[in-house]
């Protein structure tokens, strides 16, 4: 499993090469993908058998993270959906994509973004689980930012990384806590099987919450479902393929993937329903609201999420069954649907409904793919949606739950709305009054019509015999969300019952709702929660302008005041427990002085006394020189050649670099003496401080273990007598990695701030 | 600041410098010394010669970009840390080589961490001396 995931990352590697090696790499691309979806098959017979795959590799030893693979039926069906809807949208993207000059970036992040998927719907473990959430994430902001150089795509991509972001950091949250209170190692499979002692504890609530915030933002549940419509400025096949088909399916995925730790709770069910049902409603509503194809089928996509929600937390077997079922009907029609959009607005360079019309003659396969795929998200006989609508009735109509009438009319309401949208979407756009185009409408090419034609040739397949493609596999999908036998039984016609009745109602009344939809259609622009969002956004901007103009003044001066003073604060707190009164005392102090002691410390004080009465800087800079020299004199007398030697070439290269500075600075602009008074409170505040630290650390534990310890570990561990440069090659090398680290970063902004001043001259 | 005194003395200093910080670096393992004292005396002389010739001349003199050099060093002590993950220990744990070479002495991965080191401080106390030097 971690190979597949990893070609997949390859290949995002070698994608960028696309713009030189057209040919090779749009292969060599479709391959990779093609194999990891015939290596999934290869587990199809297994998994529908209810075997389960375990692979562990090793990743952080010392803090017991593993890189866990767990691969169930939930895991394989996305993995699936993944892949194969992948695959599509990779060879329908060759085409699409083809007059575009950064093409081989967009499949890179493609690329990306499906591996760092895969991985995700594949972790046994709760961090990499986090990890991969992230990336997708991370690979979606790519992906919406794609045509940088709109403002509208920027816009959107922050919103959407902000919205989802920071739900994954709510998600972290409720991990840990979820982690703490299986007192696990974030190991994923054994939280699913032990779910029963993960009930008692009281933390359980708050991860709970928590981690359904997480899923709400990914799965653009209310109020986070602003980022999903406006996300529509992607190019097309990542609309289709993030925005339906996979990544917004996250958020359901972990509901899922959890449902077994959670499902007793009290609150669970209620919560997810009910965000669910407003979701649900709201999508439907803002749906018939919208003219441009995209937003539609965002909206409609929205209102889909919200049906996994409501439905899965009215839990039970069958419950999860239908909501299973209906994902897998709604990846179909929808990442179809979102192709036949980039089809229509491929060819005519319009997406508005109003602007188009009569294209089935024209584009005769897209209007073949189109009516299909609108016919399987209403809900009509032999399509998968109609199985999926069916499944959804039975379970609303079963369940006793105290919400389910509630839910049951809202789900109606919304299947009108669907109906509705479906007759506006086929009518309007391919059949509708004869339109004289300017410019010829041609078809589209093979590539952008065979995906969209095998996905609504595969709801229509599927909804046929769904006993046979669709049960194997989807039955223990199902199964692993509650951690038993599955239960499911597909079939196409289940007799005309109640549940015909309504879903027969159902359409009647969408296709009703068409006709009188012009009068509804009112017009509201823009939504709340995004104009909430707008002005968050920008609170937060205007709040943080103020904040630098206050402390990022540009006053070196300032700065320094400032890490000064906090650092003074914080060792006060630190030593004010009252111990340091203990060690204090003046008794020892003058005892074994030394002569030479004496000396360095008189040439400190007069070069102090010289730092104040100066007013020139070389002479300053010149002072501050002998000030080092004396600690380092003081290095070499308490016999520590090292840092001695490292002391006295730091001060002479740092004298050196100030004296070049100086001739580049502006004279003092503090003339008066009263104002470097103001500092004076500042300096003997620190001094004294710094003194005191030094000498309770001195005057502390005298023997400590870490001197002896390295010492004698020295020679046969590090193989050198010098301790200090095998502590500093060896024992702690990962802190000295860390400060040239720093340093080079250091250069990088000095190469960048001296930059800037040369170009404005 | 171009005087006969600082040429001369540049002249015949230099390689003294260099071989120095040569010998500062592979001493420093047993005895004071090490990388970061060594890249600090290999700055000193370029420092000056860029003070008394300008820094366009030290960099084609001496062939160097210090900016390179940093890159490069922090790169080798990057790289390095990870020899020792093939025995199966934590990244950074050092790998040592049994033979021992004349003059150089033991030859082990901290030897090259330390290398890196040396780099990365020569590249950035240099750049930012080139920097300041620059007209």
């Amino acid at each position: 499993m971690l190979i597949t995931i990893l070609a997949i990352f390859i290949a995002s590697l070698i994608a960028p090469f696309y713009n030189r090696q057209k040919k090779l790499i749009a292969m060599l691309l479709s391959a990779i993908m093609l194999g990891v979806v015939v290596r999934y098959a290869f587990f199809l017979i297994p998994v529908s058998r209810g075997e389960t795959f375990v692979a562990r590799h090793q990743w952080i030893e010392s803090l017991n993270v593993h890189l866990t693979f767990y691969l169930d039926g939930l895991s394989l069906f996305f993995a699936f959906l993944i892949t194969g809807i992948g695959w599509l949208i990779l060879l329908y993207s060759f085409r699409y994509m083809s007059g575009n000059k950064h093409a081989g970036r967009f499949f890179a992040f493609l690329m990306l973004f499906t591996g760092s998927m895969l991985g995700l719907v594949l972790s046994g473990n709760l961090l990499s689980l986090f990890v991969f959430w992230e990336l997708t994430s991370f690979s979606s902001f790519l992906l919406i930012g794609f045509d940088h150089s709109k403002p509208e795509a920027r816009r959107a991509a922050r919103q959407a990384l902000l919205v989802t972001a920071g739900g994954g950091l709510a998600l972290l949250a409720g991990l840990i806590l979820l982690n703490l209170a299986a007192e696990g190692d974030f190991d994923m499979i054994t939280l699913i099987h032990q779910s029963v002692n993960i009930g008692k504890s009281d933390v359980v609530t708050a991860s709970m919450i928590l981690i359904i915030v997480g899923a709400m933002t990914k799965s653009a549940q209310f109020p986070f479902h602003f980022w999903l419509p406006n996300a529509m400025v992607a190019p097309t096949p990542v609309s289709a393929f993030l925005h339906s088909a996979t990544m917004v399916k996250v958020g359901v995925y972990i509901i899922f993937r959890l449902n077994p730790v959670f499902q007793e709770h009290a609150l669970w069910g209620p919560l997810l329903g009910i965000t669910g049902a407003i979701t649900m409603t709201l999508g439907a509503f803002r749906m018939l609201q919208q003219d441009d194809l995209k937003r539609i089928l965002a909206y409609a996509t929205i209102s889909a999420l919200g049906i996994f929600f409501m439905i899965a937390g009215l839990g039970g077997n069958h419950a999860m069954n239908a909501v299973i079922l209906y994902l897998l009907a709604h990846a179909l029609y929808k990442g179809g649907l979102f192709l036949i959009a980039g089809n229509v607005h491929k060819s005519t360079g319009y997406r508005k409904i109003s602007q188009l019309s009569d294209l089935s003659r024209r584009m005769p396969f897209t209007t073949i793919s189109a009516v299909l795929l609108c016919a399987s998200m209403a809900g009509i006989l032999p399509f998968i949606g109609f199985v999926g609508k069916e499944a959804l009735y039975k379970v609303l109509l079963n369940s006793d739950g105290d919400l389910s009438l509630f839910y049951l009319i809202l789900f109606f309401i919304s299947g009108v709305a669907f109906m509705a949208v479906c007759m506006r979407i086929t009518y309007n756009t391919f059949f509708g009054p004869e339109k004289q185009w300017k410019n010829e409408i041609r078809e589209a090419g093979v590539l952008m019509i065979i995906p969209p034609l095998l996905m609504a040739a595969g709801g229509l397949v599927i909804g046929l015999a769904p006993h046979l493609f669709a049960e194997p596999l989807l039955q223990w999908s199902a199964a692993s969300t509650y951690q038993g036998d599955p239960s499911m039984e597909l079939k196409l016609w289940h007799g005309f019952n109640l549940v015909f009745v309504l879903s027969t109602l159902t359409l009647l009344t969408g296709a009703g709702l068409y006709f009188l939809l012009p009068g509804i259609r009112n017009v509201l622009s823009k939504q709340i929660s995004d104009r909430i969002y707008d002005r968050f956004i920008s609170g937060i901007s205007q709040l943080a302008v103020r904040i630098t103009q206050r402390i990022q003044n540009g006053y070196l001066r300032n700065y320094l005041t400032m890490i000064l003073l906090t650092f003074s604060g914080l060792m006060i707190l630190a030593l004010s427990d009252g111990a340091i009164w203990t060690v204090l005392s003046v008794d020892n102090l003058f005892s074994g002085l030394q002569m030479y002691e004496v000396v360095i410390l008189l040439l400190a004080v007069i070069a102090v006394i010289v730092l104040f009465k100066t007013r020139s800087r070389l002479i300053v800079s010149a002072t501050f020189g002998i000030i080092g020299y004396g600690i380092a004199l003081a290095f070499t007398l308490f016999s520590a050649p090292d840092v001695a030697i490292t002391q006295f070439l730091a001060e002479t290269l740092t004298l050196i670099l100030l004296i070049l500075i100086l001739h580049k600075l502006p004279s003092y602009t503090l003339e008066k003496r009263i104002a470097h008074l103001k500092y004076l409170p500042v300096a003997v505040v620190f001094g004294i401080i710094m003194t005191l630290t030094t000498y309770v650390l001195l005057a502390r534990d005298p023997a400590s273990k870490l001197k002896s310890y390295t010492l004698s570990q020295s020679l046969p561990a590090g193989k050198g007598s010098n301790v200090v440069n095998v502590i500093l090659t060896d024992f702690r090398a990962l802190d000295t990695l860390g400060e040239i680290t720093v340093l080079t970063i250091t250069m990088i902004g000095i190469i960048a701030l001296l930059n800037i001043k040369t170009s404005k001259r | 600041m171009k005087t006969l005194i600082l040429t001369t003395l540049l002249r015949i200093l230099t390689p003294l410098f260099i071989v120095f910080a040569v010998y500062m670096f592979f001493r420093g393992h047993d005895k004071p010394g090490g990388g970061f004292i060594a890249g600090l005396i290999a700055c000193i002389p370029l420092m000056i010669h860029s003070m008394v010739f300008g820094q366009k001349n030290t960099r084609t003199t001496f062939r160097i970009n210090p900016r390179t050099v940093a890159g490069l060093g922090l790169l080798l002590a990057l790289v390095s840390g990870m020899f020792g993950m093939v025995t199966g220990n934590p990244y950074l744990s050092a790998l040592w080589v049994n033979a021992s070479v004349p003059l150089i002495g033991k030859i082990g991965t901290p030897i090259f961490f330390d290398l890196g080191v040396c780099m990365v401080v020569t590249g950035v106390v240099l750049e930012i001396t080139f920097l300041l030097t620059e007209e």
